[in-house]
């Protein structure tokens, strides 16, 4: 992946997390708990927190439009 | 029916909140062994295996794809040692450990292993921290995990439980995509991250009873 791609990535997915109410938080397994605020430094330094979020909410974006369709019908 | 749970964090803390209620039901049909605090270790679980000779193995705490870790956050079983899982059917409620721990326990035996490929997320509700059984960011997260160990406790099939959460996952998304609270974004988002990483490694069929 290119840094630009990277970059989008982050750009796209701390927009996500800013969309949420601040009193949110996440507990990801082992790496701990984290709040809406925290999650995004950790996408913004690209920490594997960050990655494993990034990877998270893409994976989010490529299965929602099959759940919506399947709630259409 | 075995149940180890580790209670250090956040997150142990409302799994082993969520999985009072699986106790309680499987106290109706089975005779439960509880293993926590300082008994979460390999000799004590080996020699309780030994007497109790449990069909199912329920562990709820953090792991990794080698191994389970304890409450100080050390290994306690890995794939050294998975032979431990061996004629039962086990469910790891833990991150990642599906694809290394669990194969390795299959390989040695094991009847049929359920478990997670990547991480466990649960979204949460700043308010709720100390009461998770309130948090309703978190009910329907863990719920959609807890219905595995309650159709096992219905002599369900390995399967038809991992079917029946995939369903409850179904039934959640809908209700919350459709939601107003401005949380449900949050549960959302953690079903779906666990229902697309939630599987098990050999014996479709095993049951544990």
């Amino acid at each position: 992946m290119s840094k630009e791609d990277i970059e989008y990535l982050k750009k796209l997915v701390k927009e996500r997390l800013l969309a949420m109410p601040p009193n949110v938080s996440f507990s990801i397994g082992n790496f701990g708990d984290f709040t809406r605020d925290e999650l995004i430094e950790e996408v913004d330094k690209y920490s594997e927190v960050g990655k494993e979020t990034i990877e998270m909410q893409i994976n989010f974006i490529k299965k929602m439009p099959k759940i919506l369709s399947k709630t259409i019908k | 029916m075995m149940i180890i749970r580790t209670n250090h964090d956040t997150q142990t803390n409302y799994l082993y909140a969520y999985s009072n209620e699986l106790i309680e039901e499987a106290e109706k049909r089975f005779k439960v062994v509880k293993i926590e605090g300082k008994d979460i270790n390999e000799k004590v679980i080996r020699s309780r295996i030994k007497n109790r000779r449990p069909n199912f193995i329920f562990f709820n705490g953090h792991g990794s794809k080698t191994c389970l870790f304890d409450n100080d956050k050390k290994s306690f079983i890995d794939i050294n040692s998975s032979d431990i899982f061996k004629e039962t059917v086990t469910f790891a409620r833990a991150c990642d450990c599906l694809d290394g721990l669990g194969k390795s326990a299959i390989e040695n035996g094991c009847k049929s292993f359920i478990g997670y490929r990547k991480k466990f997320w649960i979204a949460r509700h700043h308010e709720y921290e100390c009461t998770p059984l309130r948090d309703y960011v978190a009910r329907p997260v863990i719920e959609c995990s807890n219905i595995i160990v309650k159709e096992l406790i219905k002599s369900k099939t390995v399967d038809e439980a991992i079917k029946k959460s995939h369903e409850k996952s179904a039934d959640y998304i809908l209700e919350l995509v459709y939601s107003k609270e401005p949380l449900a974004i949050a549960s959302l988002q953690a079903i779906i991250a666990n229902d697309s990483t939630l599987d098990f490694e050999g014996g479709s069929s095993a049951t544990i009873c």
